[in-house]
Order: structure tokens, then sequence, then C-alpha cells
């Protein structure tokens, strides 16, 4: 098991090597010259020629990756081009934000997921199971920034129940202000989850009550919540491992339904720093959430090892 | 009659890796291990599951690449020949394999498993499908079960075209490997038949690898019997079935069904003693010694050469060292 | 010279009254067509794509063309069957036109990542060895980024417009289908009939194109055509952001974004392209599983 461990996080470093080139790659992709959107068309060439040392692209390449990669593994993330200011007190605020929003998304979808999920194992034929089913092919076909329009349409326009947009109204708001802005976003960022997790859950479900050890506790009468109790213990290591990846996944794709939302996460940061250009927080944001991805798909992998012996032996 | 072919210690081991990568041991699979092929004759190899017969039959073929040895077909060094003179081997001998669920491609009807090989030789399809057709027919499979795929077949019968399909490039030598082991004992009679049958018609020299010891009786001229990568003894198939020298051979021979009404093995003999040790770490020294019930200290120092006991017929044991003792049975 | 003892007569014999070989063929549509649901999705699938092919002939109006004064008409509106957008143009032209983006959009990158994608997990299944490593840890890398924000970082960075997105999806599905395509590749060289194509001195093109592809086809057929209506999910995700067509092009996703702004005032012709995205990414989720239970009914 040890030795798992020790290889399983010893193959984390070259992944994120990789991550952080493809992250500085990309951006060096880009048409056109940086400081061109950076400075006003009718700049003078020794303002070109100071901004481009300024910000060191005339270096050579590898030049250029290795001192970003510097400082970045120092912490320091360098200054919005457009905004004025450290990209990290930008950054942190909206990683959690995000952080927020998936969490919610997380909990509501997982907790959904089993209910139904498991109710639908046990009675196959219900409506509750045919329930299930559409919910699993809905979740996973929906596009979610569709979802959220639906809900503010619906919730917000229609209804007038709940807010449209932002993390809170304006002069701040309690705890309750938070909710009432944070149900929608997350519903929506929650579908495809919702889908993914019911189907996984049901049939995971559906296939240990076909085990035997199952018919031996019901023949031994033993109620029906002990059951539950086992079949859950049972089927809680697949179903986690599935819940924590797609816990990444949210994340990542939190930048749809907080554009929808406008909700100051992550990925609206990075939505707005595309339009505008703003390499280093386009660079910190993408590359932030890479990273979260990879130690997350880590835990994962180590949960998973732990649990199954056969993954330690691949 | 000469040698078609001829192997001089040939020897294969595969290095096991550890968690890193860094080799944690080897596996012997065959260790110097010679013998020779008669023009027209049949060779049956024997031996337990792991004692090397298959993976001697890859390395002949150059499937597996030999640590050491020579495989010499009519006098030419085979091992020498560069990649782009590998063809040279192709037409020299081709294998029927083990497993005729696998050794046909499922995605492909049978008469083109069996084109494949020559049109792949330079024929044109049109022509390789004629030739095809011509040894299908050579196997006693009807020209209908031309266009069909392999899963409608039965287990013989895809035994049948893998045959002709080692036939199409017309090699003087064929190698079956446990060809008939995965068929009902009714098709297998059949199928050894045919093999007798196209040896005839086609003057092929057979190489017959089987676990199976009436098998091997029945369609070989000379047998070689093997333990755990290395040859214990070999000779001419009526003697050494008849007076078997090697304590190795003599258990496994008296441990065969006997097919005489009457006659029980159990209480010819005892069994042979022991389990089969791991390849990974063989015994040194002669390798069946840790089951031989005639074992001497020497046994583990030295590995005993092989020793002439009659025409034809060798063994590789100390009991025979000048190769005048008589037969010692077990 | 077939000896009646080797069996041979005597099989032709019992086999001489064996129906006719199905056809693979045959026995795949038979189980397709029993699948209701499937069929269904098919036709309505069929009649989008088939609609949208053919825009120029069923638009009653120009795409581009718009009059301020009829912005936002609701649905069912006399000559305007699902209204207008915000700048007065038929929602229904423009969906027809529109679709024809999105629906490229979600085949390209399918098509793309599986030739790529199968190249480079054939290469290093076949080849095995340090090829193998490499190829595969280097895809490896391109998973630690969720599928999401990879394709908007590459399309970003490439610049907008439809194709840059079919690019980025395409990249981003390489991986996956390498995966795929590498493991089922592994699962042939073990079978002995790739030993058998090797002793007859066929070259490894030979071999490859012979027995490998034709034996790992199902398996990436089936994965591609999943993958299919996740494309077509993402690109208009990615077109909503703005990565896309640039305005005033048509195209499911940036019609969306267009109209976003205007639910307060007419929230059900705002919903309209979302609708058309989610019923092809339906249709084609559910066709895709009817072909996949029709591909494995036959073993």
């Amino acid at each position: 098991m040890a030795h798992f461990l020790i290889k399983r996080v010893a193959f984390m470093v070259p992944t994120l090597f990789g991550v952080t080139l493809i992250v500085f790659l990309m951006l060096q992709i880009v048409p056109g010259d940086p400081v061109n959107s950076i400075l006003p068309p009718d700049a003078s060439e020794a303002d070109r020629a100071r901004m481009i040392q300024e910000f060191g692209l005339d270096k050579p390449l590898y030049v250029q990756y290795f001192s970003w990669l510097f400082h970045i593994v120092q912490g320091d993330f360098g200054r919005s081009l457009i905004k004025r200011m450290a990209v990290n007190d930008l950054l942190f605020e909206s990683l959690w934000n995000t952080f927020l929003l998936s969490m919610a998304a997380g909990i509501v979808s997982f907790g959904l997921s089993i209910v139904i999920g498991v109710y639908s194992a046990y009675k196959p034929k219900s409506l509750i199971a045919s329930l299930a089913n559409i919910i699993g092919l809905t979740g996973v076909t929906i596009p979610n920034f569709w979802a959220a329009l639906i809900l503010v349409g619906v919730f917000s326009v229609m209804l007038g129940w709940l807010p449209s947009s932002g993390m809170s109204s304006i002069g701040g708001g309690g705890p309750g202000d938070l909710l009432a802005h944070l149900i929608l976003p997350a519903v929506a960022a929650g579908m495809t989850t919702l889908g993914v997790m019911t189907r996984m859950v049901r049939s995971t479900v559906y296939d240990i009550l076909q085990q035997d050890f199952v018919t031996t506790l019901r023949a031994k009468g033993v109620s029906a919540v002990t059951v539950l109790r086992h079949v859950l213990r049972n089927g809680m290591p697949t179903i986690l491992t599935v819940a924590g990846l797609q816990f990444g996944y949210l994340l990542g794709g939190s930048v749809l339904v907080e554009t929808v939302f406008s909700w100051p996460g992550v990925g609206q940061l990075i939505y707005q720093a595309i339009s505008q250009r703003d390499f280093p927080v386009i660079q910190a944001g993408v590359l932030m959430i890479a990273v979260l991805f990879v130690c997350l798909n880590l835990i994962v992998d180590l949960f998973h090892g732990m649990i199954d012996p056969r993954v330690r032996h691949t | 009659m000469d040698a078609i072919l001829e192997v001089s210690s040939i020897s294969k081991s595969f290095p096991v890796k550890g968690g890193w990568g860094k080799a944690k041991g080897a596996v012997s699979a065959v260790k110097e291990v010679s013998f020779a092929l008669q023009e027209q004759g049949t060779l049956g190899i024997v031996g337990e599951s792991g004692c090397g017969k298959s993976t001697l039959a890859r390395l002949l073929l150059r499937l597996i690449e030999p640590d050491a040895g020579e495989v010499r077909f009519r006098g030419n060094n085979i091992l020498e020949l560069k990649d782009s003179e590998l063809q040279q081997i192709r037409q020299s001998m081709q294998m029927v394999f083990q497993n005729p669920y696998s050794s046909l491609n499922p995605k492909m009807t049978i008469l083109d498993n069996v084109a494949f090989n020559l049109w792949v030789n330079g024929q044109s399809k049109q022509e390789a499908r004629k030739r095809a057709h011509y040894y299908l027919e050579a196997v006693g499979l009807p020209r209908s079960y031309a266009g069909r795929y392999p899963h409608s077949l039965s287990g013989g019968q895809r035994q049948r075209v893998a045959i002709a399909r080692a036939l199409i490039l017309e090699p003087p030598i064929l190698i079956a490997d446990e060809a008939v082991s995965a068929l009902d004992k009714s098709v297998q009679a059949q199928v050894l038949n045919l093999f007798q049958d196209l040896k005839k018609e086609f003057s092929l020299s057979l190489l017959f690898i089987s676990h199976d010891l009436n098998v091997v009786e029945y369609m070989s001229d000379e047998v070689m019997v093997m333990y755990l990568g290395t040859v214990v003894e070999k000779g001419p198939a009526d003697r050494l079935y008849s007076s078997p020298y090697h304590p190795y051979t003599q258990a496994l021979l008296n441990s065969a069904p006997s097919m005489e009404v009457g006659v029980t093995t159990l209480n010819k003999h005892t069994p042979i003693k022991g389990e089969l040790p791991s390849p990974l770490n063989p015994p040194s020294g002669c390798r069946f010694r840790t089951r031989c019930n005639f074992a001497e200290e020497r046994c583990a120092h030295q590995v005993p050469e092989p020793v002439k006991v009659g025409p034809g017929h060798e063994v590789a044991c100390f009991l025979y060292e000048t190769g005048h003792e008589a037969r010692v049975v077990s | 010279m077939v000896q009646s003892n080797t069996g041979a007569v005597a099989e032709k014999s019992i086999f001489a009254s064996q129906p006719k070989e199905e056809s693979q063929l045959r026995l795949f549509w038979e189980v397709f067509y029993r699948n209701k649901v499937a069929l269904v999705s098919l036709i309505v699938l069929f009649l989008i794509v088939a609609s949208c092919l053919l825009a120029s002939v069923l638009a009653p109006y120009d795409p581009l063309d718009g009059k301020v004064t009829e912005r936002l008409l609701p649905l069912g509106t006399h000559g305007h069957i699902l209204g207008t957008d915000e700048q007065g143009r038929d929602i229904f032209t423009r969906i027809l036109y529109g679709g024809r983006l999105s629906l490229l959009a979600g085949v390209m990158p399918v098509l793309i990542a599986a030739c790529i994608g199968g190249f480079l997990g054939v290469t290093a299944g076949y080849f095995g060895g340090v090829l193998n490593t490499v190829i595969m840890r280097t895809l490896d890398i391109f998973y630690s980024f969720p599928a999401v924000l990879l394709a908007i970082g590459i399309s970003s960075a490439l610049g907008q417009g439809m194709l840059n997105i079919i690019i980025a999806i395409s990249i981003v599905f390489v991986p996956p289908v390498a995966r795929i395509a590498e493991s089922a590749v592994k699962g042939v060289m073990a079978e002995e009939y790739i030993e058998a194509a090797k002793s007859s001195g066929a070259g490894h093109f030979s071999i490859i194109w012979n027995h490998v592809l034709m034996n790992i086809f199902s398996k990436m057929f089936v994965y591609s055509t999943t993958q299919i209506s996740i494309s077509l999910v993402l690109a208009s995700g990615l077109s909503f952001l703005g990565l896309g067509v640039s305005p005033p092009a048509a195209e499911w996703g940036i019609m969306l974004n267009n109209l976003k702004q205007q639910i307060f005032i007419n929230p059900m012709v705002t919903l309209i392209p979302g609708v058309f995205i989610f019923l092809s990414a339906l249709t084609m989720n559910l066709v895709a599983d009817g072909l996949r239970d029709a591909l494995e009914a036959k073993k």
C-alpha cells in the first residue's frame, strides 16, 4: 500500500509540471501581441519597449516559462493587467466562491441522487424509478447554461421568488440572503452531476441487492433499515469515488453557470479575463483549477486504492 | 536422411520487473535445448505445462528472440538473418496454435483468414483466395464454408482452418503447439489423422508439441521429453515409451492412463513426489533433482550432459554417466 | 484425397442442413428496430438535421434581417411561429440556419478526435514499450484538466470562431478516445491470430489494417457516438460564452447569449434555442444508446 501511495504521489510531480507547461503554452499561441492590447494605439516606441521589458517578453520562451514557474511556486501570480491589483487578491476570493457553489451543487445532487437512486434500485418498476431514468438522461444531456436560464425564467421572472444574479443583495445580507442567491445556481450547476450520480447509485445499489448476502440478511429477519445500512456501506466506496470525480468536474465546469448568474467565482473571473485579454489572470485561474483537479484526482485514487486492493497492483 | 532442422543449445530467459522497472529476477524458460528434426519425420515434444515447450516453438519461429544458441534450417542459421531476410523463416516453418477460439480473426471470413498469409507475401488477393480454397479442401472443409465466419465453426473445424492457414505458405516444417489439446477426444482423433494424411501428401516434417503422452506416442517417430526448460531424454518413440531411462520420463509414462484392459497404473510405482519448482528459481544443477528418488549430492552442483544409451537415444542423467549402465527403474 | 477417418465427410453431412449464415448487419438492424425509443429519436433527429440542411428552402426570412419595431414578438405570432429576437429577426429562420453550425460543431470534433485519437491509441497499443509510455503519459496530462475548462482555454487562446471551437473540442476529445483505442488494441494483441499473422511475415501496417482495426471498431464506434451529444452541448456552451461566431451570424449558442438579457421581457422566446440544443443532444444520446445495445446484442 505504501508503495502504491508513493508511486501515485510521485506521478503527480511530472503531471503538475505538464499542467503548468500546457497552461503556459496555451497563452503563447494567442495570436497577436499582448502588449498591443494593453497599450493605447498611439503609444510611442519607447513605451512599447519599456513594457516589453517590464513583462520580460523579450526573453526566450523557456526563460519566461521558468521565471513564471518560479513565481507561481512561491504563490506570486503577478499583477492583473486590467485591474491593477495583485492576481492573488482576485483569485482566492473567487476560488472560495466557486468552491461554495460547487459544494452546494454537490450536496444537493449527491443527496438527491442517493435518495432517488436507492429507491429506484429497490423498486425498479415504480414511478420513482421511471423518474430516475428521466433524471439520469436529462441531467447528462441538458446544457447547464440553458437549465440555468430556465430556472431564472421560472423562479425569478415568472414567479419572482428568487434573485437572478449575484451572490448577495445590494447592501449586503445575511446567510438567508446568501442561500436565496445560492439555490438556483447550485441546482443548475448540479444537474449533470445529479444525472450521472442517480444512474450510478441506482446501478450500484441494484447490483448489491442481487448479491447473496442480502438474501441471507433478509432471511435472518433483519430489519429493512439494517439491510439498507449494509447495502450502503457496501456501495459507498464506489459511489464516493465517483462523487469525488464529479466534484472535480463541478469545479471546472462552473464557468457557464457563473456567467448566467453573475456569480463571482473563478469561472467568471476567467471568462472576464478572456474578453479583456488579462493574461496573468487567465493563467492563474486555469492553473489553480487544474491543480485542484489533479489533487482531487489523487485523493480519489488513493481512496480507491485503499478500499479496492486490485487497483494497487496495476 | 539428413536433419531438416538442427537446434543447438538454445536458451531464453525472461526478466521479471520489480515495482520500479528494475529487474527482480529472471524466469529461465528454455535452457540449452538441442535437438534435430529429420526430413519428413515427426518429432514429438512432451512435458508438463510450464516446461518451456511453447516458448521453444516461438523461439524457432523468432516470434521471441533467443538469448543464445543456433537454429539451422537445412544448414543455414536462421538466427543470424537480418530483419529483411526473415522471409526465409516464414517460408520454412509455420505453426498451428493451441486455442481454436483465438487463433482465427473473428472479423474475417475463413477463406480470408487462410488467404491472408499469402497476399501479405506478394500474391494478389484473387490468387491468394484461389490457393486458399485448395488448402481448405485439403483439410476437409467443404467449399461452402469459405464465406463463413469463425464463430459459426466448431473447435475442430477451426483447427482445420488454422492448419490450412499454416500450409498455404507451403512450409516444409509444420509446428503443432498443443494443436489438439483444446478439442474433444473424438475430434482429436480426426484432426490427428488429418495431420498424418497432410504430412504424407505435402511431405512435411512435423514438430508435434503436447502434454498428452498418448497423442505424442501416436504421432511421433522420435520423442523429446522436457522438464522445466531442459531436455531430460530424447529418442525413438518406440524405445522411449517401452524402456524410458530418465526417472522423470519413467514417472511420466507410468502415470499415464493405460489403454490396456486390466492394467491399472496406480500400483506400478510411486508417484512423482513434490511440486513443480518455481521457474523463477529453478533448482541448481539438474533441475529434476528436487523430485527425483535417485538424487545425489552432485546433482545439485553439476548439470548432467546428455549421454547416449542407444541408437538415437540420449538421456541427461548422472545415473547413466558412461552410457553403459543398465537401465534403472523407479 | 480426403479420407473418411478424418471425419471431414461425416461433418459435411451433419452440417449440410445448416441455415445460411446470417449477415451481422441484418442482425444489428433487427435489434435496433425493436428499440422504439431509439427509433423515435432517430426520426426526430433526422427531422432536425434535414430541416437545418434545407434551411435555404424552408426558412421564410433572411436570418440576418430584422426590424427593430418587431423585436421580441412572442411565440405563435402570425408570420413568426417561434417569435422574434432582440433585433427583430425571425427566430425560426435563425434556428434553421444556426443549426447547421451547431450540428457541425457536434459532429466534426468527434470525427477528428476519432482519427487522431485512434491513430495514437493504436500506435501506443500495437507497439507498446517506450512509445506507449510516452504517448499515454503525455495524453494523461491533458486529462488533468476538466474538459470544459480545457476547451475554454484552448478556444479562447485560438480566438473567436466556430472553427476554433471545433479544434478546441477535438483536442479535448483526443485523450479519452486514445485511451479506449489503446486498451482495445491491447486486448486484440493478446489473441493468437496476431501471433499467427506475425509469423506469416506480414508487416506492421498489414497486421494493423487487416487484423487490429476491424476488431476494435465496434468499441471505438460506440464511444464516439456517445461523444457527439457532449460535443454539441460543449460547442454551444463555448459559443454561449462568446467564443463562437460573431454577431449577427446565427448559431444556437450565441442566440441564447443574445437573448438572455431579454429574459425579463419575454422569457419563452429566450429559451427556444436551448430547446433545440437539448432536443438534438437528447435524441443523439438515445440513438447512440440504441446503437450500442444493437452492437452488443449479437454476442
